[in-house]
């Protein structure tokens, strides 16, 4: 039988962006399931109230998010692989690396985003760091129990973000690594942590409510009519839900309420307004309709007075930090071994290189003569250094490949053209790899669930070709040509996707 | 000659003009000289659902009057309490309880909304969401837009019959000379099971009419050959504290288990889901035991969300990356589970198996519905 074991990274937490790398020791007596395996980051997100309650701690909603070139949250949807920026797998009996890739982030979410479709990405999304808009258009964040009915409190549990080892490494996607042969194995990672400059989190359904659940229906109470006279401490949603989970209330969230206190007795009628703070200690859900109760009253009524036009708003949490403190392995070890007496498979290897800033790029690059898919990846700084995406409008009309001075294509492959798609779905089929999405636009977690990734968001730009296996190293020619006002080409990724053959 | 491929239909044995609650609906398959083709069956007819003695009125484009539901992932499923399933040369081959609960897990860990609008899917009654489930409320006749006939389904059952694979690459034919004839039962579910939701009242019912089991089937071939089939074991006990140990015997060898929980004071409600895959509250540890013994398979206590649910997800099948555990429904109350993949078959007829939830607060009384995976080699 197969065991299932963890193992404790070789330093000790806590991890930032100052302390970012991670090795792992697999130990050499067996072998092991790499597909069924991952990375478990830790941590934990601590908040503060601005104005605390006696009742308890308030218990906010939030989403982790990229930071952008300007240094603020950006709204794209990213895949947990982004953190891991740079990895390596050695053993002791070889020489070499195993694998050293570097960048995986920038390549992996760029592939992630060929190889899988939106219901893929929402099928995954139990496990993500970066949560998308789902039916009903909210967000629930990693790690947090949010209960919506009922009076048991919502917790802030730890957050823990699987990173499968098949999402950075080729060797990831093999169910029989042979430790037995190759001898102690390290896994040496690179973490994109750094708060201010790339992983941080945002507050969702916070003072801009309205804005983030997108429907003013939902912040309406039913009025409380003259004669209902002491305090009030439940209110009724207006808006009745057919189901339980568009509802936007948690047991522990903070409320601003304002409300109109009208005393009918006066003539004309007098009105005073209220605006309070109230923490939610229980809701019930009955028949569609949901019910709150507030852990103090939100005023008291005589019987000519009522209270009409009740609305709510999210409230800011006053700080919040977030504190990755632990990072483990967790390996399947196979129970029965599989003889093997080689190990062949395929890994990325990565040259770095700028155009500083020019309208059309052509550089020639030395390529290991077993390289057979060539990815392009283009960075975009704007966006944080992670997606290759164009956020200054369409910056790349065309680009153009050649091996060996021979042409791969007969003309430029201008971006989105059909020949474009043909070269993305080529590449990706040569590297065993299934297209499943031809949308340019990157997911942004801010727009409704329905048009997340509909035109609005920056297109991404695939460049990329398979390549000939040639006896010796070839030489690449790459050719961007960017828009004559927009374009302009920087940071740019090269990543050869190799063959490699060990004898064990 | 025989046709090189037919297709059966069979009326149940116990014939009636309608069917509802608590009925056995008996169908005999019988294909002499043939071989039944497994996986091509389907169970097929018309829904009625009434409420105050009255067809639930057809609704125009707008939103829906009437707020009678049934599971939209599980569809007409829903109306299926247990099958049992016998051959007449091996006896009973499979007794599969809690039927439609476990097509609502299926459907949550392989599928989401878009795909239930897949025509496979709609034919069994199943949507996306609850808001948009016009299918309780008939269908407009073709010349009378005033008139709502019944809703006409066809689904296939996730029984014995239904989940075979090939043995040698000898083909998925059963030979009736190998197994005689072959009785279906279906045991009808009680309505407040099938039917929730603020208009449910003890007037609301449902009705299927016109039932009948199709299949299809090829010539014997006079090939022996053999075809391995996924059955289930089903098991429902109480959870009443907050540590929670659930020790099962199973007679028979098990590739995993899937479990999922409701609350007690929902089921058999009106108002609620008896159907709802509910989040175990505040679940802190998990752990499942082979012998009571913890160093087997998992050798740590489960406390992550994420790997609760993707040991569930694993232990449902590996097939697909579309599911509903998205987060915003787990909070909703839905498509939540715990479950182990063994990684091969396990006898547990020989050693107890245990699995053990402890929650950090207090809980009402929940009701685990445990589902085993086994196979049996017909």
């Amino acid at each position: 039988m197969n065991r299932i074991v963890k193992h404790q990274s070789v330093q000790s937490g806590v991890f930032n962006g100052s302390k970012n790398l991670v090795d792992f020791d697999i130990m050499d007596n067996t072998q092991h399931n790499f597909k069924n395996s991952y990375v478990n980051l830790r941590g934990n997100v601590n908040t503060t109230d601005t104005t605390p309650r006696a009742f308890g701690k308030a218990v906010y909603n939030y989403n982790f998010k990229w930071i952008d070139g300007t240094g603020a949250p950006s709204n794209y949807k990213f895949t947990n692989e982004a953190i891991i920026k740079n990895a390596r797998l050695t053993c002791d009996t070889q020489s070499a690396p195993l694998e050293d890739i570097r960048r995986s982030d920038v390549l992996r979410i760029q592939l992630a985003h060929f190889t899988s479709s939106d219901d893929d990405v929402y099928g995954q999304s139990y496990k993500d760091i970066s949560q998308g808009r789902t039916q009903g258009d909210l967000i629930v964040g990693l790690g947090l129990d949010l209960v919506k009915e009922g009076s048991r409190m919502s917790k802030n549990n730890e957050v823990s973000v699987q990173i499968p080892l098949n999402k950075f490494l080729e060797l990831g996607n093999m169910e029989n690594f042979p430790t037995n042969k190759l001898g102690k194995t390290r896994l040496h990672l690179e973490l994109n942590l750094d708060q201010e400059k790339k992983l941080s989190i945002s507050q969702f359904q916070g003072s801009d409510m309205a804005g983030d659940i997108g429907n003013n229906d939902y912040l309406l109470f039913d009025d409380i009519p003259a004669g209902s006279t002491g305090d009030v401490e439940t209110l009724t949603l207006t808006q009745e839900f057919v189901d339980l989970k568009y509802s936007p209330f948690w047991v522990g969230q903070l409320l601003e309420i304002t409300a109109d206190k009208v005393d009918t007795a006066q003539t004309p009628p007098t009105t005073t307004a209220i605006v309070v703070q109230r923490m939610i200690t229980n809701i019930s859900y009955n028949n569609q309709e949901i019910t709150i109760t507030l852990d103090e009253s939100l005023t008291t009524l005589t019987v000519d007075e009522e209270l009409i036009d009740i609305s709510y708003n999210g409230v800011n949490w006053a700080t919040a930090s977030l504190e990755w403190s632990q990072c483990e392995l967790v390996l399947e070890e196979n129970g029965a071994s599989v003889d093997m007496d080689e190990l062949q498979y395929a890994t990325y290897k990565n040259e770095e290189d700028n155009g500083n800033g020019l309208t059309t790029f052509s550089r020639q690059y030395n390529v290991e003569s077993e390289c057979f898919n060539l990815y392009v990846c283009l960075p975009d700084s704007a966006l944080g250094d992670l997606w290759s995406t164009m956020t200054g409008g369409i910056q790349y009309d065309s680009y153009r490949i050649r091996s060996d001075n021979v042409d791969l294509t007969d003309r430029d492959i201008e971006v989105y053209s059909a020949l474009y798609n043909d070269r993305i779905a080529m590449t990706l089929l040569n590297a065993n790899l299934q297209l499943k999405s031809l949308n340019p636009y990157i997911m942004d977690v801010k727009n409704a669930y329905y048009n997340n990734r509909i035109r609005g968001t920056p297109p991404t730009v695939f460049l990329g070709n398979p390549l000939p296996q040639t006896p010796t190293n070839k030489l690449v020619q790459l050719t961007i040509n960017g828009d004559s006002t927009l374009g302009v080409v920087n940071s740019v990724q090269l990543y050869k996707q190799v063959f490699k053959s060990i004898k064990l | 000659m025989s046709a090189p491929f037919l297709y059966h239909s069979v009326e149940p044995e116990n014939s009636k003009a309608t069917y509802t609650e608590y009925d056995n609906v008996d169908f005999v398959m019988n294909f002499e000289g043939r071989k039944l083709v497994c996986n091509t069956v389907r169970l097929e007819g018309l829904l009625r659902v009434s409420t105050q003695g009255v067809n639930l009125p057809l609704d125009g484009a707008g939103a829906i009057t009437t707020k009678i539901f049934i599971d939209p992932s599980i569809g007409i499923h829903s109306v299926v309490d247990s099958i049992q399933t016998s051959v007449l040369s091996l006896g009973s081959v499979e007794n599969f309880n809690g039927y439609a609960r476990y097509v609502g897990m299926t459907e949550d860990t392989t599928t989401n909304n878009n795909d239930m609008c897949n025509s496979e899917n709609l034919s069994e009654l199943k949507f996306p969401m609850l808001q948009i489930m016009p299918v309780l409320h008939g269908e407009v006749a073709r010349n009378n837009a005033n008139l709502n006939n019944p809703n006409s389904f066809s689904f296939k059952p996730q029984f014995i019959l239904n989940t075979a694979s090939e043995v040698n690459g000898q083909g998925l034919g059963m030979s009736f000379n190998k197994t005689g004839t072959i009785r279906v039962v279906f045991s009808l579910t009680r309505i407040n099971d099938v039917l929730f939701g603020p208009d449910v009242d003890n007037t609301t019912t449902y009705q299927l009419e016109n039932l009948r089991l199709v299949f299809t089937s090829i010539p014997e071939d006079g090939v022996k050959n053999n075809t391995v089939h996924k059955v289930k074991y089903h098991i429902k006990q109480s959870i009443l504290s907050r540590t929670t140990n659930i020790s099962s015997n199973i007679p028979a060898k098990c590739s995993g288990v899937s479990c999922s929980f409701i609350t007690q004071a929902k089921e058999n409600t009106t108002g609620d889901n008896s159907y709802n895959r509910e989040t175990y509250p505040d679940l802190q540890e998990l752990q499942f035991l082979f012998n009571n013994n913890t160093n087997e398979y998992i050798t740590y206590q489960i406390r992550d969300n994420d790997e609760v649910l993707l040991r569930y997800l694993l232990s449902m099948g590996k097939t697909s990356k579309h599911n509903r555990t998205q987060l915003t429904e787990l909070s909703g109350k839905h498509s939540y589970g715990v479950g182990l993949d063994f990684q091969g078959m396990i006898d547990l007829s020989t050693q107890t198996f245990n699995v053990v939830l402890n929650s950090n607060s207090d809980i009402q009384p929940m009701s685990i519905h445990l589902y085993f995976h086994s196979m049996v080699e017909v």
